[in-house]
């Protein structure tokens, strides 16, 4: 393991929650390098939550991360939409912005979830306009998330980590590398995550994700409810030799626990999950 | 299969359950699940995600209805309203008109008046709150009678033949549902929701209160907001006027 310690510290932040608003207001300066927050949920507020992401935003560095933007849905992404996030980024200046790798549902029918897409050429062709259009109206990389799929489409012809370094190639976005999300994947549907990090180009990789997840008997399921597994820590010291200082995000939205439990995994990503 | 009718398959099988065969070729299962099992991960994933959003902002209906018959009534919500919105803060609109058609409204008979109080407390709450000023203090008493009170914050008074104040305040004191069996809902209630820098309060009202502050709302000075509301007790008008000054109520003086 001696191998893959890291001697530059990565960066290492917190979701933005509203559980832990009032420790904020009232509890010691967070300890932690920076925060994502759900773009979307700060797009129809200017009350509380607004004001408390203003003041963490003074403080610390911000990255907002959205989960709406469904780049591979059937239509494209809705002005009035892109036009809340803009404002939102010129407000809070996020020094990362990103969203992922699927299709939510169709503007009637928002499915609130992050759906597969098949890696081929018709998919990337879509994906390569979408992004485009979105970073030139923003005027700002996007970094683009892997997610974890319960079914892949036969349609794939590509391996995504090879889709998604095209991605990148062609039209200037980056990776938001989900190592839970690998891990979930590569139980469910059978693959080698280190081959897949293998695979992934790093020169891309802008941001990790790491969260904890839950066994359902039959399969994993991506939860963040819990701390990350050993086998995540795993893989996370396995991409760090490959590429080091990579902002690192600890993920939890479901159970959420007290800050300081946040926190200690924040040290724990810091001794790359020693 | 192409992506597009794939996606268009693939939304009508969440609502409807029926599989279609193209769907059946195009998806690759995971571990021994089938394609059944794994579309039923993404539809039960929609439908708790859209109800626990719903529980977030009806919480009071929430309370009243309990664990049980609040969310078998919000996933027969879900189902037949589907989400049109990117931010889930916004979904559910129609929730409270959607509850007078429900047979627990006539149990209940004022589950939509006390589901529209939840939806102004959280239109309040998103707004932008400015801090508080307090008006009272360059006040000159002789010409209280003349002034006129401008509410610049939001805010609203409602009247209902039920506890809806009650209500709407032990869901917020975080009571659990089983208290709601104890809860008597029978009393009439008045009361007034507002803003204040960045909290969104509730003031419980007599019925002379309310009149006085309807009053005040549509722009009538003190003295003739006092006269219409002629049975008044005047001690009830000091309260009044003490509750809005503790409450940090904000509030313009203007001759
Ligand atoms: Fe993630």
């Amino acid at each position: 393991m001696e191998k893959f310690l890291n001697p530059n510290i990565s960066k290492v932040g917190v979701g933005l929650r509203h559980t832990h608003f009032p420790y904020f207001e009232s509890g010691p300066p967070p300890n932690v390098d920076f925060f994502e927050a759900i773009t979307e949920n700060f797009l129809n507020t200017r009350g509380r939550p607004f004001t408390i992401i203003e003041k963490i935003r003074s403080d610390y560095p911000l990255a907002l991360h959205g989960v709406s933007l469904s780049l591979a849905g059937e239509e494209d992404p809705p002005l009035d939409y892109l036009k809340k996030v803009k404002s939102l980024i010129a407000i809070l200046d996020p020094f990362l912005i990103s969203d992922h790798l699927c299709w939510t549902g169709g503007s009637a029918h928002n499915l609130h979830n992050l759906l597969p897409i098949p890696f081929n050429l018709e998919t990337k062709l879509l994906l390569l306009g979408r992004i485009k259009k979105v970073q030139d109206f923003y005027q700002r990389e996007v970094l683009i998330e892997n997610v974890s799929a319960y079914f892949t489409l036969n349609s794939s012809t590509e391996e995504e980590s090879d889709f998604m370094n095209d991605l990148c190639k062609k039209s200037g976005c980056g990776i938001l590398l989900d190592i839970n999300n690998i891990f979930v994947n590569s139980v469910n549907q059978d693959f080698n995550p280190y081959e897949y990090l293998d695979r992934v180009n790093f020169s891309y990789v802008k941001q990790i994700h790491l969260a904890g997840h839950s066994d359902l008997g039959d399969y994993l399921f991506d939860t963040h409810s819990r701390a990350p597994s050993d086998k995540v820590w795993d893989l996370y010291r396995y991409a760090l030799a490959k590429k080091n200082n990579i902002p690192t995000l600890i993920e939890w939205d479901e159970d959420i626990p007290p800050f300081q439990r946040l926190e200690e995994e924040v040290k724990k990503a810091k001794r790359n999950g020693f | 299969m192409d992506f597009k009718n794939f996606q268009k398959n693939f939304l009508k099988v969440i609502s409807t359950s029926d599989v279609a065969n193209e769907l059946i070729k195009e998806i690759r299962t995971i571990g021994k699940l089938n394609v059944d099992e794994v579309i039923s991960i993404y539809r039960q994933d929609y439908v708790a995600r859209l109800s626990e959003a719903l529980g977030e902002f009806f919480e009071s209906v929430w309370f009243v209805l309990g664990d049980d018959d609040f969310f078998k009534l919000a996933k027969e919500y879900v189902e037949s309203n589907p989400s049109s919105v990117q931010d889930l803060a916004n979904y559910g609109r129609h929730f409270p008109e959607y509850l007078k058609k429900t047979s627990y409204q006539r149990e209940f008979p004022f589950l939509f008046e006390l589901a529209s109080l939840e939806q102004s407390y959280w239109d309040f709450f998103h707004k932008k709150g400015t801090p508080y000023q307090d008006p009272w203090d360059s006040l000159n008493p002789e010409q209280f009678g003349d002034l006129k009170l401008k509410f610049p914050q939001d805010c609203r008074t409602f009247s209902s033949e039920y506890s809806l104040a009650s209500l709407f305040m032990a869901r917020k004191n975080k009571l659990n549902s089983s208290d709601n069996e104890n809860f008597n809902w029978s009393l009439p209630e008045h009361a007034f929701l507002y803003k204040s820098s960045d909290q969104v309060g509730l003031i419980h009202l007599t019925i002379g209160q309310k009149l006085i502050i309807d009053n005040l709302l549509q722009g009538k000075c003190v003295s003739d907001s006092l006269e219409l509301a002629a049975d008044i007790d005047p001690q009830e008008v000091s309260q009044l006027f003490s509750l809005l000054k503790s409450h940090q109520v904000q509030l313009e003086l203007v001759l």
